[in-house]
């Protein structure tokens, strides 16, 4: 008889592209990449099937909440095409936000930066990318701290003491598959790798700081919007900006800085407490973008093409395209998703509504997404 | 599987018997209709169709040993048997996974190779589907052993793909 060895190794190509094609069709990206780095032969036909099978709109990230998974170590997927999730399970998501895709170097004794709850990671282009940052926040100490993979140390960001982080960690911009980090050699441009253009899937607890233009920029207590420098590589630095947040922000409950077409929004929510169950319900938007110039901000109450997705902690944009064709959201709308912990039914309710910025009215989403207990949307 | 009704369906052709000749060489009888679905023993049937007597007819199939052929006849026998009724694609199903369940990871390959060699496409499918998900969600190392695939990367190249998403190396699932 035969070995195993040799059968398996016999297999004829096409043979092996097809059982490829079953392990990466349904957008799992996960499994794209083991098969990617099996070996070359694999690698390249991953590559080949990889443009074929790419959905047109990335997947969404949905933070895990169902009734058994206190303890659950995994993600979930939404692909709005399919209307399909998928889990993925996590080695160190328990009490961490940290992505299973990025080797994080241990804290380096004695200093400040423990790892603890409240630790949260995010990546700046697919952890694939040598050149790709991770920028870690630790929501109790305020302390920010950034590595790219294979340090071996993290390298802590100094900021000004009295510059408190509040919900922070913040938010690489990765518009059209790039990031541009601001480098002592001047902006570098960051490709992300293709195929196997996979993004974090953790992370970003922040409730708006994003990458924009060159730098990361986070909403602060204290009503101060800063940004964090990367001109000398080993000491980056945050700086308060000259220009505050609009007033409405210290009265809203979350402000999520969003960029669209290029400028800098504050998507800034409201809440109320809920009638009969002892929760609130969002009640209101107020959308204001940064004139750069003048470094004033307007209330608009349009954002044209744009869908703005916010979860819990995170948000995110896209662009509706007006043909009409593969559009799973609306134009000039707010997505959401609400918590409610109704004590008296002792579980946790999630509401995903639509906000329609033109008509100032609420959509409940249909069940589909609700009794999946969405929260957290971030896309990938 | 309901032997009783469909043993007489095919009793006209269970008359008419073929010798396939295996690798290792054995010969083997089977029903001609079963042979027929062996895209190599079809074409060899057909080139040597002037052969009166059908039980004189030996097929060599010299890629596909006895044991191996000797789990797929009955598999094709069955499964032809299902197909001829008008039968729900549930049924089929369950009939492949009870035949895929408790195969060794070794004997998937050979029926994997000999179902490709024979073309029984079918069944390649259905192959192809379990090997898929036994590998799903396994680390690299994982899938380079079960498939038996030789890592041609140099040390550099592994050394960076291994930088560069570690995880993969890890195994998602407990193997």
């Amino acid at each position: 008889m035969a070995p195993q060895q040799l059968s398996w190794s016999s297999l004829p190509d096409e043979l092996l592209s097809v059982i490829i094609q079953k392990l990466i069709d349904s957008d799992d990206i996960l499994n794209c990449a083991v098969c990617a780095a099996v070996c070359s032969s694999w690698q390249s036909v991953v590559k080949d099937l990889y443009h074929q099978i790419r959905p047109n709109l990335p997947p969404l990230l949905l933070r895990n909440l169902n009734e058994n998974c206190v303890n659950r170590q995994s993600c979930t997927f939404f692909n709005p095409k399919t209307n399909k999730f998928r889990e993925i399970p996590l080695p160190e998501v328990k009490g961490r936000w940290v992505s299973s895709q990025v080797k994080l170097p241990p804290p380096p004794p004695g200093t400040q930066l423990q790892f603890l709850n409240g630790l949260r990671v995010i990546t700046s282009t697919s952890p694939l990318d040598p050149d790709c940052l991770v920028l870690a926040s630790l929501y109790v100490s305020s302390k920010l701290a950034f590595c790219r993979p294979g340090d071996r140390n993290w390298t802590s960001i100094v900021h000004d003491q009295y510059i408190r982080f509040t919900n922070t960690s913040a938010r690489f911009y990765d518009g059209r598959n790039c990031c541009k980090v601001k480098s002592g050699r001047g902006i570098k441009r960051y490709r992300t790798p293709d195929p196997i253009a996979i993004h974090s899937f953790d992370v970003c607890r922040s409730r708006g700081p994003l990458f924009y233009k060159g730098y990361f920029y986070c909403l602060g207590s204290c009503n101060f919007i800063f940004r964090i420098r990367f001109d000398h590589p080993h000491a980056p630095t945050a700086e308060a900006m000259p220009f505050k947040p609009h007033e409405f922000c210290c009265n809203a409950r979350y402000n999520y800085l969003v960029e669209l077409n290029s400028d800098l929004f504050i998507v800034s929510r409201f809440l109320i407490p809920h009638k009969s169950y002892p929760c609130e319900l969002t009640c209101a938007f107020i959308v204001c973008k940064l004139d750069l110039e003048t470094e004033k901000w307007f209330m608009v109450n349009n954002i044209g093409n744009n869908a703005v997705l916010l979860g819990e902690n995170n948000s995110t944009t896209c662009v509706v395209s007006s043909d009409g064709e593969d559009n799973y959201f609306r134009a000039n709308c707010i997505y959401f998703v609400d918590d409610m912990y109704p004590r008296d039914i002792g579980v946790l309710l999630h509401d995903f509504t639509m906000y329609s910025t033109a008509s100032t009215a609420f959509t409940t989403l249909d069940n589909v997404y609700k009794s999946k207990l969405a929260s957290g949307l971030i896309r990938v | 599987m309901a032997s009783s009704s469909s043993s007489s369906s095919c009793s006209s052709s269970s008359e008419k018997k073929i010798t396939l000749k295996s690798s290792d060489g054995e010969a083997l009888n089977v029903e001609k209709n079963v042979a027929l679905e062996f895209e190599p023993a079809k074409g060899f049937l057909e080139d040597n169709s002037e052969e009166a007597d059908d039980e004189a007819i030996v097929v060599p199939l010299p890629n596909v040993s006895a044991a191996v052929l000797s789990e797929l006849i009955p598999y094709v026998k069955q499964r032809l048997e299902l197909s001829a009724k008008p039968v729900q694609k549930k049924l089929i199903k369950a009939f492949d996974d009870q035949f895929t369940r408790h195969l060794s990871d070794d004997k998937l390959g050979e029926l994997m190779l000999a179902a490709n060699y024979l073309g029984v496409n079918y069944l390649l499918d259905v192959l192809c589907d379990v090997t898929a998900d036994r590998i799903k969600n396994k680390s690299v190392e994982y899938v380079r052993e079960f498939l038996g695939i030789q890592n041609d990367f140099t040390p550099e190249e592994e050394a960076e793909l291994r930088a560069q998403c570690p995880w993969a190396f890890e195994g998602v699932d407990q193997d």
